[in-house]
């Protein structure tokens, strides 16, 4: 059995959703859940479909998008479009070839930091198996 | 989901259907003056529950007016006043309703659909 | 970073921990501050249908012919209204309580962009317009008060119109305007309805500047918070009869009334101090209020940028940018497109919507760049 290199699960969040500021180191690892790294963003609705795909090619296991809870957007609509572009309701969408089994989003405010923590290793937990599927073929 | 998970919005929904008829059929009740028995109703009104033997069924609803809003005792419009009331614990209890089951639609966590 | 203290902010902290409780129980959906802006223009509406049915049969004079034994007028119209037409009383309630409301969730509106940071740099427009919009809506109110010519309503004309007396030079001309005339005759009442109604009219103008800034405002609240915002006025309406007051008398000299707090706090003030210092009170409040945004000095927002070599004129930037800061322009001559966008960087909030908009990475944040993010990505991806 080859052994494979620890990859990385890549949070793409907007800094006024869930507060993680407590939970992660300054690289953006989370401490709790090693195996996440955030990378902060002004509103959910700056991250474009191409940096996830980035994100995925340049070898990250998954990716968790992040937003506030629907509705209460800073900047109004972020979290609505950037949902919207998720499921492929609004241009600019993910490409066909990206595995979509590897995306999550969630719409957490400033004060569901727990739950992000268990939804967060409940997606590795999902990778981890999905890995283990994909090794068995 | 689980049966039980199923079970209970569908209990909550019909417990508060139920409650929302029975206020929308306290309306017209309450329009007629059948509520408010210190103020001369529509006799009709009251002729139409007594052929349908219902106004038995008024009693607790009729306490209730009475123990509630005593002021309205004198008014002209306590039929209308009570009628409204009864309006707004109707459309609470539809709201409530509504609310049960469109709560599902709220998300905090979307997985993308496989294509 | 504005951000940390935003968020040590206790009133913010409030803010967000009740939000989220509310979540809990309602769930995003239903939350009713997610919508705070629409419950008054919901309340706007009830108060236009109930005041069509009231508009139908009020009579604007005040006509007080003693011997008369079948008077009509203003006070007499309402009270035909209250006791005779069926509902006649609900709706008139309805409207009143409606009036009440709508300054409550106007309040809450208020405190709430207060609170979360939502009223300054780039929304100005929307707060100072704000301000304006609410005094229409408390003067609007107080006219309401006025229609009814009961003893109160005589009260707070004379009140009025002693106030507006006290004011230099336009103070004149505006108790003229106000009663339209040089005394209280029938003309004063067909004046306090067009006020009433044609300033109400005028609301939806000062909507449209208060909107005119945001795209897809949220303008009604989900069907479950329309009907319980009916609900709770219709419980009240029930709970708290409207009692019509005694018929007013021009001869006569009523001294005291009930006060409505919503919208009738100023006369209490005016029995509390001198007129100079009542006018000086509530200009200097007015003046302040509307500065409020001015008082948080913060850096500027650095607005987004299009990188002209990459834009491809798809504007889908200009349909996302939830504050219509982007218009697409005629290409320059030479170019392989038909279109370009361009930033009104007054109206920019900084957000980057329009960055995760773009197919092409044509548009930046000068503080976050597209490249900054991606090497950041990749270099997260490959540790």
């Amino acid at each position: 059995m080859v052994e494979t290199k620890k990859k990385t699960v890549i949070t793409l969040i907007c800094e006024r959703a869930v507060d993680l500021d407590r939970e992660m180191d300054e690289k953006g690892i989370l401490k709790d859940a090693p195996d996440v790294t955030v990378i902060k963003f002004p509103c959910s609705g700056m991250i474009q479909p191409l940096m996830i795909e980035a994100a995925l090619k340049a070898g990250a296991e998954g990716v968790i998008v992040c937003g506030c809870q629907i509705g209460d957007c800073y900047y109004r609509e972020g979290n609505k479009m950037i949902r919207e572009r998720l499921l492929g309701e609004r241009p600019p969408g993910l490409k066909k070839t990206v595995d979509r089994r590897r995306v999550v989003a969630l719409w957490l405010s400033r004060l569901q930091t727990k739950r992000f923590i268990s939804e967060a290793k409940e997606f590795v937990g999902h990778l981890q198996t999905l890995n283990s599927i994909t090794e068995a073929k | 989901m689980s049966a039980r998970d199923r079970f209970l919005p569908i209990v909550l929904v019909l417990i508060f259907a139920a409650g929302c008829l029975g206020m929308t059929f306290m309306m017209p009740w309450a329009e007629f003056g059948l509520l408010t028995p210190s103020i001369p109703g529509s006799d009709w009104g009251k002729q139409f529950a007594d052929t349908l033997g219902i106004s038995g069924l008024l009693q607790p609803a009729i306490a209730f007016v009475n123990s509630n809003f005593p002021y309205l005792k004198d008014d002209v419009n306590a039929p209308y006043y009570v009628y409204g009331f009864f309006m707004a614990l109707a459309l609470i209890s539809a709201a409530i309703g509504i609310a049960v089951i469109g709560r599902e639609d709220a998300e905090e966590k979307t997985v993308l659909p496989l294509k | 970073m504005v951000m940390q203290k935003l968020y040590t902010d206790p009133l913010n902290k409030a803010t967000l921990w009740l939000e989220h409780w509310t979540n809990v129980i309602a769930t995003s959906k239903y939350n009713p501050f997610y919508y705070h802006g629409a419950l008054p223009q919901f309340y706007l509406w009830v108060l236009f249908l109930s005041g069509l049915l009231l508009f139908a049969y009020y009579i604007p004079t005040i006509d007080n012919a003693y011997a008369s034994e079948r008077l009509i007028n203003a006070w007499t119209s309402v009270d035909y209204i209250t006791k005779t037409i069926p509902f006649g009383a609900v709706f008139r309630g309805l409207h009143r309580y409606a009036g009440d409301a709508m300054v409550l969730t106007i309040i809450l509106h208020v405190l709430r962009v207060w609170f979360t940071d939502r009223y300054r740099q780039y929304r100005w427009v929307q707060w100072v317009s704000g301000v304006v919009l609410l005094l229409a809506v408390l003067f609007i109110g107080q006219t309401g008060y006025y229609l009814v010519w009961d003893e109160r309503s005589l009260l707070l004309t004379r009140m009025t119109v002693s106030a507006f007396e006290s004011l230099p030079v336009i103070g004149q001309p505006l108790k003229d305007w106000f009663i339209n005339g040089k005394e209280i005759t029938n003309l004063t009442l067909s004046n306090y309805l067009f006020i009433h109604i044609g300033l109400s009219f005028m609301l939806l103008f000062g909507l449209w500047v208060h909107y005119v800034r945001m795209a897809r405002p949220v303008l009604t609240p989900p069907p479950v918070i329309n009907y319980i915002l009916v609900a709770i006025t219709l419980a009240v309406v029930a709970m708290f009869p409207i009692q019509s007051g005694t018929m007013a008398q021009l001869t006569q000299t009523p001294t005291s009334f009930e006060i409505d707090w919503f919208f009738l706090w100023p006369y209490w003030m005016m029995t509390k101090m001198s007129m100079g210092f009542f006018w000086a009170l509530m200009i200097g409040a007015v003046v302040l209020f509307t500065a409020v945004p001015w008082f948080v000095r913060t850096k500027p927002v650095e607005t987004a940028e299009v990188v002209l070599t990459k834009c491809t004129g798809c504007s889908l930037c200009d349909k996302d940018c939830p504050y219509e800061a982007i218009d697409m322009v005629p290409a320059p001559a030479g170019s392989r497109f038909k279109l370009l966008a361009t930033v009104k960087s007054y109206r920019c909030s900084g957000c980057g919507l329009c960055v995760g908009a773009c197919a092409f990475d044509a548009i930046d944040l000068p503080n976050l760049l597209d490249s900054d993010v991606s090497n950041q990505i990749k270099a997260a991806a490959q540790s």
